[in-house]
């Protein structure tokens, strides 16, 4: 919108500014005869009644939290993580993703003279990765460093004070002591916000978390499929598919649970 | 517009928050039935969805609950809570923005919430309209000016708090409201004369 009075940008500040008293009186002043300005401030009176039509609904439900609820889960862990921890996360997922593709790539089906053979070979030992006390570590580590970053910056602040006691009088030393309660003050502040500041990073981590699941599944499921193909391409009878797809389940099963257990090869 | 807490808690709030600090959830939930409609709410403009809006307001309370040995006691519960809520909505946004979102009217196959005891079946048309529109007109404006709007609109806070909340400068907030202002104008002024 062209601007045809100098006011009419600064006009709707009536509505939404506590103004002095001198320039409320004078926008009051001005607005008596400007036709422009009047107009404006009618918009702007429009659009707030419009905003405003939207009232307040009931909750659908209550949000109460439970002491079971107010433990740490997974993506409440995930929450707390710093960007680097979170990053260390999100390699830890892409290392489980690239362990289940490498699983995958594993199988595989050759014909002998004994008929039909799939078999599965792991390149290498496949680490075992505990979640939970992953997630516990990381917190606790990320905690630890920010509250540690917060001492030693206070320590630091209080020998140089200590340094300078000798030469200051008490009015000086009472007002040192103020300004660093002071710092302390901001310095736990800041801590705060930095923890909320990390905790606005969750549902990217959580997303990653669930498209590794859902990656899975999905793994799993051409695993299954590629037998299936197998089987209507007439290579080895139905019982057998059923026999295979079973012993694929099961070891996909094993492998989450311990991957060490699996074996290298069936027939 | 209501200000329930423009000042350090006092009374029963503090006793309840005190009472979270050293972990007791019963105190904790008597701030959660305090606050829970203005989260929910701010949740649900921001957001225009409600199930994403009632998880937000869970992890807001959660977070809350977490974290509330952090919080000062001279400082505002509100401005706090308000902190947490918006900076989950603002995540949730910034990640769904690549998403094609169905716009919030259209999950009420029956009707808006709250709308059913407008009398009249035209008013209620006539309602249903404008608030499509107020939603369609709040979608247009980057999560960050419907932080600041939800703030100053809906929540009644001053320019000041609202920079203390998203941690930005006051000239920040202002330049996001009235840039904001210029949108909505355009979008719901005609309104008022009966569009």
């Amino acid at each position: 919108m062209s601007t045809q009075c100098p006011y009419q940008d600064q006009i709707s500040s009536l509505l939404f500014e506590d103004l002095d008293s001198s320039l409320r009186a004078e926008y009051e002043g001005h607005l008596e005869g400007c036709l422009v300005c009047r107009q404006e401030l009618e918009r702007c009176r429009q659009t707030l009644e419009a905003l405003q039509s939207w009232p307040e609904g009931p909750v659908p439900r209550h949000f109460f939290v439970s002491d079971s609820g107010a433990n740490l889960g997974l993506s409440s862990a995930i929450s707390m993580l710093s960007p680097v921890w979170k990053g260390a996360l999100a390699a830890a997922a892409l290392l489980a993703v690239t362990l289940l593709a490498t699983f995958a790539s594993g199988l595989h089906v050759s014909a002998s003279s004994r008929g039909l053979t799939v078999g599965w070979a792991p390149p290498e030992p496949a680490p075992v990765f505990d979640e939970e006390s992953f997630q516990q570590q990381l917190v606790l580590a990320l905690e630890q460093r920010l509250l540690l970053r917060e001492q030693q910056l206070l320590e630091r602040v209080r020998q140089e004070l200590s340094q300078l006691e000798g030469s200051l009088d008490r009015k000086q030393q009472a007002s040192l002591k103020s300004a660093v309660d002071g710092l302390q003050g901001r310095l736990e502040t800041q801590l705060d916000a930095q923890l909320l500041d990390v905790e606005s990073g969750v549902d990217e981590v959580a997303l990653a978390v669930h498209s590794l699941s859902e990656l899975q599944s999905r793994a799993l499921q051409l695993l299954n499929q590629r037998i299936d193909l197998i089987a209507i391409g007439g290579e080895i009878q139905g019982s057998q598919s059923d026999l295979l797809i079973n012993t694929l389940i099961e070891m996909a099963d094993l492998r989450e649970r311990n991957p060490a257990r699996i074996e290298g090869e069936m027939k | 517009m209501k200000d329930r807490s423009t000042a350090q808690p006092r009374g029963e709030e503090a006793s309840w928050i005190r009472a979270s600090q050293k972990g007791d959830t019963t105190a904790f939930n008597q701030l959660v039935l305090k606050w829970e409609g203005t989260v929910f709410n701010l949740a649900l403009r921001m957001l225009q969805d409600t199930e994403e809006a009632e998880e937000v307001s869970q992890e807001v309370f959660l977070s809350a609950f977490r974290n509330i040995g952090r919080f000062q006691l001279r400082s505002r519960f509100s401005t706090w809570l308000y902190r947490i809520a918006c900076n989950k909505c603002l995540t949730r946004l910034k990640r769904s923005s690549r998403e094609k979102r169905v716009p919030w009217e259209e999950g009420f196959s029956n009707g808006i919430p709250g709308l059913s005891l407008v009398g009249g079946q035209e008013k209620l048309v006539w309602e249903q309209e404008r608030r499509a529109r107020v939603t369609r007109a709040i979608s247009e404006l980057t999560p960050e000016q419907r932080a600041v709007v939800e703030l100053r609109i809906y929540q009644d806070r001053k320019f000041d708090e609202i920079a203390e909340i998203l941690e930005v400068p006051s000239s920040t907030v202002k330049s996001r409201f009235y840039a904001s202002l210029t949108v909505l104008k355009d979008r719901l002024a005609p309104l008022a004369s009966g569009f």
